[in-house]
């Protein structure tokens, strides 16, 4: 079999201590001082959480981002529009509004408020082993958001990788996750190059994939993540080391340890892999942390 | 201006209104005690007497004193659910969504209490709000069922095993009268390829069920139009839908003040092929901002729909979803200014 890489993403579920300490803070019960401690002391569980399931390579928790697009787009310049439905789930978010993208427009390692949102630092523990940075593809900002027609859709995201490399060189990370929310269909994805020259690029695609949105990338990625199994071969050849989505953050059914096994054994050795990336299907935070939680340690027995 | 009869504009609470600290700060604690019951009955009487002073004619449930949530209000009370924890619905916001694990079943009536303490309290129109069987799917985790299919028409038995409980209620104390059941499905136009699944849920939701009135509430919808298609085989009488959200401030019944009724065309276009046609209830005011729409305001709004729909007894009046949203303050001005607006409309046609 296969080594398994295992890997953890997005915004995992907060507990009810942090979501209660969350809400006093908002009402202004608490000081934020107090607030950077809950949030501080939580993420900390999280990593211990992790760290004692051997999870190989993980990001940020984001227990501080309200959604998964609003730190990044405070950053770059751009506002808070009303509350929209995030796909076809029960969840929202704030619809970003661009007139321009700008450059970072605050140091996101640091302590600081920022509006409508708990606050920053965007991550913690970034130094530490198997830290990936957290962030949404640029495509996938530009499509969940509404965008002023003076910025052509390749400044955009131009500008936006501009911004990604900055916050990574800031925190002097090796890895990000970059974290597809829809279909590609045909989307031109070489802006990922200029990431992964410095950095070791997780991209947790959605949906079917086709080649066309690969064939203008200059050198493999690390990882290309699918959600359909039968694109494992075109991750094995744009990546070097293919990924899947095994766990399913949609649904409370917990699966089974020597089922996904056997599904890696197939999947890796259906494209001579020596290794494979294995992950959730979508960020956590559609799930109760118990269940959440429960998920990690699945996860971790398919690595063992 | 000819005048028209038989107009009427009824004007409709949608369901929820804020509850009094003295319920909501104790509301869990003390959920299933008499001290409960007592406030929420507490509660449901001042609701009332302010949907009575605002003037309006349908006056809901009280403004749902006696549920928290409209999913967990049902959820809790069907066996097969279980509960794991929060989820997220946006920022620091969150619900419990209930995961599926075996076959679910009705435990006890949900919403009869409810009912029998309003009749004993009002004699204006009373409409029940109760959770749809695909927003029930759709808003729980499904461990147990085939399909989603098969779990949402799981959910809609159990909702028609209510809904003949309320109707036998119901006959006892307004024989005669249609009990008015409005289906809350928020989750109905999210997923566009599984229309087929709310129209089969929903009509079976009240199948056989005779001496009612249906009607279905949508709200926040990306586009109604998938709704409106659905019209021919949806065997609700009415819509009660959420359009103020969309619309903007200025007065006016031009195109351009009043994008937010864009679609009120489309809705005319297939109702009016209808050998029966629906009522439709006009969302009038947000529920997401305390801005106070104006009188002026409303009536524009209304104006505005009222050159879409041939038949304008077809109109009532709502907000444009529960008003739990806001203050109860801000929320009795926008009932009342809702009332004024219809009340000059009247005198005008």
């Amino acid at each position: 079999m296969a080594k398994v890489e295992t890997h953890v993403y997005g915004i995992y579920p907060k507990t009810e201590n942090l979501r209660k300490n969350i809400n006093r803070w908002e009402r202004g019960k608490i000081e934020t001082g107090e607030i950077y401690e809950a949030l501080r002391q939580e993420k900390e569980q999280y990593f211990t959480l992790l760290d004692e399931n051997k999870i190989a390579t993980f990001t940020d928790p984001l227990f501080n981002w309200y959604d998964v697009l609003r730190p990044i787009v405070l950053l770059s310049g751009g506002s808070l529009g009303p509350l929209t439905r995030y796909k076809e789930n029960n969840t929202f978010y704030r619809l970003p509004e661009f007139e321009e993208v700008k450059g970072l427009t605050m140091d996101p390692t640091k302590n600081a408020e920022v509006e409508s949102n708990p606050p920053f630092p965007l991550y913690q523990n970034a130094g530490s082993n198997g830290f990936s940075a957290f962030l949404p593809s640029p495509v996938t900002i530009y499509r969940m958001s509404q965008v002023s027609e003076k910025i052509g859709k390749s400044d955009f995201i131009n500008k936006i990788t501009d911004n990604y490399l900055e916050i990574c060189r800031k925190f002097g990370v090796k890895r990000t996750t970059i974290f597809e929310s829809f279909e590609y269909g045909n989307e031109d994805i070489s802006f990922l190059d200029r990431l992964s020259k410095e950095l070791d690029v997780y991209l947790i695609t959605e949906g079917k994939l086709n080649e066309a949105t690969f064939k203008n990338l200059g050198e493999k990625l690390y990882s290309v993540v699918v959600s359909k199994e039968g694109d494992i071969s075109l991750a094995a050849k744009y990546s070097k080391v293919p990924g899947v989505k095994l766990l399913d953050a949609h649904n409370t059914k917990l699966e089974r340890v020597d089922s996904l096994k056997k599904k890696v054994e197939e999947l890796s050795g259906g494209i001579n892999a020596e290794s494979i990336v294995v992950t959730n299907s979508d960020y956590y935070d559609f799930l109760p942390r118990s269940i959440a939680d429960r998920k990690v340690e699945i996860l971790s027995q398919v690595g063992e | 201006m000819s005048k028209l009869t038989n107009i009427k504009f009824i004007t409709q609470e949608i369901g929820s209104y804020r509850k009094p600290d003295y319920l909501s700060k104790k509301f869990h604690t003390l959920k299933g005690t008499p001290e409960f019951r007592e406030k929420a009955e507490k509660a449901t009487l001042e609701t009332l007497k302010l949907f009575d002073e605002a003037g309006l004619q349908n006056i809901g449930v009280g403004g749902e004193m006696f549920r928290w949530e409209m999913y967990e209000h049902l959820a809790d009370n069907i066996s097969g659910i279980e509960f794991y924890g929060k989820v997220r619905s946006f920022d620091n916001r969150y619900y419990n969504k209930g995961s599926i694990v075996k076959e679910i079943t009705r435990k006890n009536p949900v919403h009869l209490d409810e009912l029998e303490f309003v009749l004993n309290n009002t004699e204006k129109a009373i409409k029940v709000p109760i959770t749809g069987p695909y927003t029930m799917m759709d808003w729980s985790f499904n461990e147990h069922y085939r399909d989603r299919r098969e779990l949402a028409n799981a959910f809609a038995d159990i909702i028609r095993e209510e809904i003949r409980d309320l109707k036998k209620l119901w006959d006892t104390r307004r024989s005669g009268q249609l009990l008015e059941i409005q289906i809350d499905e928020p989750a109905a136009t999210t997923h566009p390829d599984e229309m087929d699944i709310v129209v089969e849920s929903v009509n079976r939701s009240f199948e056989g069920i005779t001496g009612a009135e249906f009607s279905v509430h949508v709200c926040y919808s990306k586009d109604y139009r998938m709704l409106y298609n659905v019209m021919p085989d949806l065997k609700v009488d009415g819509l009660n839908l959420e359009y103020a959200n969309r619309d903007t401030f200025k007065l006016g019944v031009e195109d351009e003040a009043r994008p937010g009724y864009d679609d009120l065309a489309d809705f005319a276009d297939i109702n009016d092929q209808l050998s029966r046609r629906k009522f439709l209830g006009l969302g009038v005011t947000d529920v997401h901002q305390d801005t106070i729409e104006s009188v002026q305001l409303i009536k524009d709004r209304i104006g505005y729909a009222m050159a879409f729909i041939e038949n304008p007894t077809n109109i009532r009046l709502n907000p444009d979803c529960g008003l739990r949203t806001r203050s109860r303050e801000v929320a009795f001005q926008k009932l009342k200014n809702m009332v004024e607006a219809r009340d000059l409309v009247m005198e005008e046609y």
